[in-house]
């Protein structure tokens, strides 16, 4: 892995081109029209948005495959409404859930897979991340109903099914390959701050 | 033709209306602090999108659908991180409700690493530790 601080280093006053047309369009959506002044004004405002806010470099080998984006996006759809419905349960019941905060070591290997499942994980189904560690790419998920404490192995089990999803919509052949051998991993220790 | 895509868009007002009240109701009656963000941030999520397609559905321009698309998009990717900058805050000051949870890694994994809550013996406010019913 590359030297975070290196990376840092030359991050700052690099050319977005990227970011800068993602924000350009919402700046001409925000407006409503689409003209000169307005795609100009969003240029310029982009380039001042990432010089002053630089995203970290992400080192990405994958492609985006559209079939696996519309399998991640229809789930997570799916799952919003599944997770929405309990929570809804649970606010009008009688009822009062029991959390339990469940370890997650995920499978691949990569920031953006991790910060993508964390993403979607926390939207979905009764989960929000606590805590994330980046050495052993572990997510810390606490669980809004987990009455029995061995329910925690279908926490995990829907946790990597959805990083398999994310790595299905974003990854290369060989991350997804990656996914199935039992890479031995550093214990959890905690001896980087993060 | 108007005349279903208007009751389609009403009928998903409403219905996204009920799951924005669902998520106040439960930030009112969940026991502490993390059980009460996932209220605020599923349900919330869930009632803005059904909301802003009901919208787009009524109103039926090409600007606002592309604008709702915006709000929702940014909605999910957001929600996500107070969340979770709330809920790391929330256990590492102890607010959170321990006695009745079911199991706790994160707690585990810390204290086998040799790390102490300092806010373990302090109760914290009064507000978060009622007892629950």
């Amino acid at each position: 892995m590359t030297d975070p601080e290196s990376l840092r280093a030359r991050s700052r006053l690099r050319w977005q081109p990227r970011q800068v047309a993602v924000l350009t369009v919402v700046w001409v959506v925000l407006w409503g029209q689409v003209n000169l002044v307005t795609i100009l004004g969003g240029i310029l405002v982009a380039v001042g948005i990432t010089l002053v806010f630089p995203l970290l470099p992400i080192e990405w080998g994958g492609r985006l495959h559209p079939w696996g984006a519309v399998v991640l996006v229809g789930h997570l759809l799916k799952d919003l409404a599944v997770a929405s419905f309990r929570l809804a349960v649970f606010a009008f019941g009688r009822n009062m859930p029991t959390p339990g905060i469940v370890r997650i070591d995920l499978r691949s290997d990569s920031d953006l897979y991790q910060v993508n499942t964390a993403e979607l994980v926390s939207v979905v189904p009764g989960t929000i991340v606590v805590d994330a560690r980046r050495r052993s790419r572990t997510l810390y998920l606490h669980v809004f109903d987990l009455p029995d404490a061995e329910l925690r192995d279908q926490v995990v089990a829907d946790t990597l099914a959805l990083e398999r999803r994310v790595v299905r919509a974003l990854g290369s052949r060989a991350e997804f390959a990656a996914l199935d051998d039992e890479a031995p991993r550093d214990e959890p220790t905690f001896r980087e701050v993060t | 033709m108007n005349a279903v895509l208007d009751l389609l868009g009403a009928v998903l007002l409403l219905l996204g209306s009920v799951f924005c009240l669902a998520a106040a109701v439960g930030v009112v009656r969940f026991p502490d602090v993390l059980t009460r963000l996932h209220a605020a941030t599923k349900p919330q999520v869930f009632g803005l999108v059904l909301i802003l397609t009901g919208v787009a559905l009524t109103l039926r321009t090409g600007h606002v659908a592309i604008l709702a698309a915006f709000t929702v998009g940014l909605q999910i990717l957001t929600a996500p991180v107070s969340g979770h900058m709330l809920a790391r805050t929330a256990y590492r000051t102890d607010q959170w409700d321990d006695e009745h949870a079911s199991i706790d890694e994160l707690g585990e994994d810390l204290e086998a690493a040799g790390f102490t809550n300092i806010f373990e013996e302090e109760p914290g406010p009064p507000g978060n530790r009622e007892p629950r019913s």
